[in-house]
């Protein structure tokens, strides 16, 4: 959403263009932390029979009075009026937010948490779903996969053979696995391992392949702009629930995102199952994103 | 239960049995448990269970790998045991660390389990013989059984008439006559496991205890629950007795 362009005005006692109306939907969409409790407006172009009470009017009144700092809002948008060009000066102000890029030291946090989270584990394992796994929730699907990786030797530290790391991957691949067997449980049956260095690259690379993915769900360019602490909230999500978790079953926090509404967001970010202390983590981080 | 309560329940029991028809096995059926009782995940040697009171038994026994809890107020604690393991969990205990905490709900699931299995007893009849862990098998079972994360997903499924109508299920993959993988549209990833037949509430009629382990395809998430599920008459619906 760049700016915004209406015809004639929107309001009460206004034109209602159904395009001005959807317009205006819109770019209130985009305002909403501005305006809260003000929830996500339907963009379907109508006011409804009686104006004054529909509740893209009832935001139009909540902008007036809480961003413009009208006493007596009228509920209407005029062309070039006062509440139009507040309303294009926050529209702007949120375009010409400076990207804020996936630095080094934002992957440095971000792996930091992951690990609290997910753990750092240096030897193969079997994760809850029986794929052969190492480092930071890195999954090898076949052996193949695993041979490219920069396994060593646990005690000499010496690279290990191809031999080695498709007898190992084997190994680890013959016992049960389950969601109550732990990956120390697979640590006695293993001689190689990955030094911090590789961990961190693998970690790295998983970093990438998810940015791609959030960048999918929310657009390329408006990702960039997402505050740091949304990034780190994004990110545990994505590795938490798969791409197609996030983006099909979460609708309404993915709509708050979308909207830059953190506030609202932070409510529906819950994920049941998962660690208390890990929801937590994300909502406080949300929830504060507004501010 | 007053004496009116009771001959109620007879005449219920004993019309369920007349209006069953033939599809109903009748006997006295002695609980049947799964060989591959989940032990295999706390002891190096999976334990042998012959009786329902063997399972109440393992759950004293010692593990070959302890784990480690903790609380706000009262510190860490090692546990080696599901007796403890499930105390400590009520008192308010968690895994020591976050990255734990489906392994640990994983752990205290089945060792709930082991405790209802050690009072599951003989039964008279069965109207659930003919069940499989099949497509079939999502459409009768409540929308509880759905893989349920996120607050939409929720609120949908309390609407929804059973799991395979809360979650859309798009493949099942059968590993053998007591485990079968089912995916849905949303890429969950379940893998439910039959653990017992047996009667469970005393009312002469099988009931099943399932085991579900849930995933995601593309993610980390994971989580377990158990299952108490009955049927009361030839045709009439599945019901779940119990989730946890």
């Amino acid at each position: 959403m760049g700016s915004l362009h209406i015809i004639q005005s929107v309001g009460i006692g206004g034109k209602n263009d159904l395009n001005d109306i959807k317009t205006v939907q819109t770019s209130l969409n985009t305002l909403l932390h501005l305006i809260p409790p003000t929830k996500l407006l339907v963009v379907d172009g109508k006011l409804g029979f009686k104006p004054e009470n529909s509740k893209t009017v009832g935001a139009i009144t909540l902008f007036q009075k809480k961003v413009v700092g009208i006493v007596r809002p009228d509920g209407k948008i005029d062309v070039n009026g006062k509440t139009h060009k507040k309303i294009n000066e926050k529209l702007i102000a949120i375009k010409s937010k400076t990207p804020v890029p996936t630095t080094e030291a934002l992957k440095a946090k971000l792996r930091s948490k992951l690990e609290q989270y997910e753990g750092r584990v240096e030897h193969m394992y079997l994760d809850t779903k029986g794929f052969v796994t190492v480092g930071v929730g890195h999954m090898m699907p076949s052996s193949e996969e695993a041979k490219k990786v920069a396994f060593i030797n646990a005690v000499s530290g010496a690279a290990a053979t191809k031999k080695e790391i498709e007898d190992e991957f084997a190994l680890i691949k013959s016992k049960p696995f389950g969601a109550a067997y732990n990956y120390r449980r697979f640590k006695s049956y293993t001689k190689l391992k990955l030094s911090d260095s590789t961990i961190n690259e693998i970690t790295n690379k998983h970093i990438v392949i998810f940015e791609g993915e959030l960048k999918r769900i929310y657009g390329a360019a408006e990702f960039k702009t997402h505050p740091k602490n949304v990034k780190l909230t994004l990110f545990d999500m994505i590795f938490n629930l798969g791409m197609r978790k996030l983006n099909t079953r979460y609708p309404k926090f993915n709509k708050y995102i979308k909207a830059n509404d953190y506030k609202n967001s932070a409510l529906e970010s819950n994920k049941k199952g998962v660690a208390a202390e890990r929801n937590l983590y994300v909502k406080n981080l949300l929830s504060k994103s507004n501010e | 239960m007053n004496k009116k309560i009771q001959l109620k329940y007879l005449i219920f029991i004993f019309a369920s049995l007349i209006n069953s028809g033939c599809n109903a096995a009748k006997s006295d059926i002695k609980p049947y448990f799964n060989t591959n009782n989940q032990s295999a995940a706390f002891f190096e040697k999976p334990v042998v269970v012959g009786s329902a009171k063997d399972f109440l038994a393992i759950r004293e026994k010692a593990w070959d790998f302890p784990t480690d809890l903790k609380h706000k107020k009262l510190g860490q604690k090692t546990v080696s045991n599901c007796l403890i393991l499930n105390k400590l969990i009520n008192e308010g205990f968690t895994a020591a660390k976050a990255y734990d905490h489906a392994f640990v709900n994983a752990q205290s699931t089945i060792c709930s389990m082991w405790e209802l299995m050690g009072e599951f007893k003989s039964y008279n009849v069965s109207f659930m013989d003919k069940l499989r862990l099949n497509k079939d098998f999502s459409a009768q079972v409540p929308a509880q059984f759905a893989l349920l994360i996120s607050n939409d997903d929720i609120k949908k499924a309390a609407s929804a008439a059973s799991w395979d109508d809360a979650s859309k299920i798009k493949d099942v993959k059968s590993l053998n006559d007591e485990q079968a993988t089912y995916y849905d549209r949303s890429e969950s990833i379940q893998r439910l496991t039959l653990m017992a037949k047996g009667d469970y509430n005393a009312d002469g009629v099988e009931d099943r205890l399932l085991y579900m382990e849930n995933s995601v395809e593309g993610g980390s998430y994971s989580s377990a629950k158990a299952y108490i599920i009955t049927r009361i008459t030839a045709n009439g619906p599945i019901v779940l007795l119990k989730e946890f």
